[in-house]
């Protein structure tokens, strides 16, 4: 199960509905919106999503970790619009008859989202002002390699 | 032909428009919308550097050819999580 939400993110909730007793192992992966980036200090933190592209990305991910993984249940949700400092912006859970592949692919879930999935976060700093996330991509091409690319 | 392309986050803020048209000659690739864009919208260039385009809310190619019809994004580097 997938879903993009505005509201604040029930983990307890989850976990449970996320329980069987075909699984030994349930695993919660929570991101919080951290109050220092680097040295500076944030107020809130806004998300945006490309809604239809978000969703469809999110559903890809839980089918491929249904691949790779045995898995008995898997929930990806990201919060969406204006969350609080100390709150959820996302959750995972993954339930698996065994603990190792909950860890793989709860890992595994959350480093590809990040670099995947359609979602933007816009920093509310202290000072007043904000900015929007755009990591440079990991890998850096040279210029040569970057026209060969466009 | 014209197309329509979805603009998010600071390429958003950019160009002050959630929806940009863009015109571009047939047959058309990604490649050749990145450079339309670069032309059109100068403060975009870093973001454009970095972005990936979807047709119709999935991932293209620099190769891919833009249909006359689709729904297509300017996806600047992620940061969701």
């Amino acid at each position: 199960m997938i879903q993009l939400t505005t509201k604040r993110i029930d983990s307890e909730t989850l976990v449970q509905q996320a329980q069987s007793p075909a699984s030994g192992a349930v695993l919660l992966f929570l991101g919080v919106t951290r109050q220092h980036t680097a040295g500076r200090e944030t107020t809130e933190l806004r998300y945006e999503a490309y809604h239809e592209m978000a969703e469809r990305e999110l559903e890809l991910l839980e089918t491929e970790a249904r691949q790779r993984w045995q898995i008995d249940e898997c929930f990806i949700v990201h919060r969406v619009g204006k969350v609080p400092l100390g709150e959820a912006s996302v959750a995972i859970v993954v339930a698996s008859p065994h603990r190792r592949a909950a860890f793989a692919a709860g890992e595994w879930l959350i480093d590809t989202l990040k670099s995947r999935v359609p979602i933007w976060k816009e920093e509310h700093w202290a000072d007043g002002s904000s900015s929007w996330i755009h990591p440079e991509p990991a890998k850096k091409l040279s210029p040569d390699a970057a026209a060969a690319n466009q | 032909m014209k197309v329509k392309v979805k603009m998010f986050a600071a390429a958003r803020e950019a160009v002050g428009a959630a929806e940009v048209i863009v015109e571009l000659a047939e047959p058309a690739r990604v490649s050749d919308l990145r450079s339309a864009l670069e032309v059109e919208y100068p403060q975009l260039a870093i973001l454009l550097s970095q972005a990936l385009f979807a047709i119709d809310a999935e991932y293209a190619d620099a190769s891919t050819p833009i249909p006359a019809t689709a729904e297509i994004a300017c996806i600047p580097p992620v940061s969701g999580g």
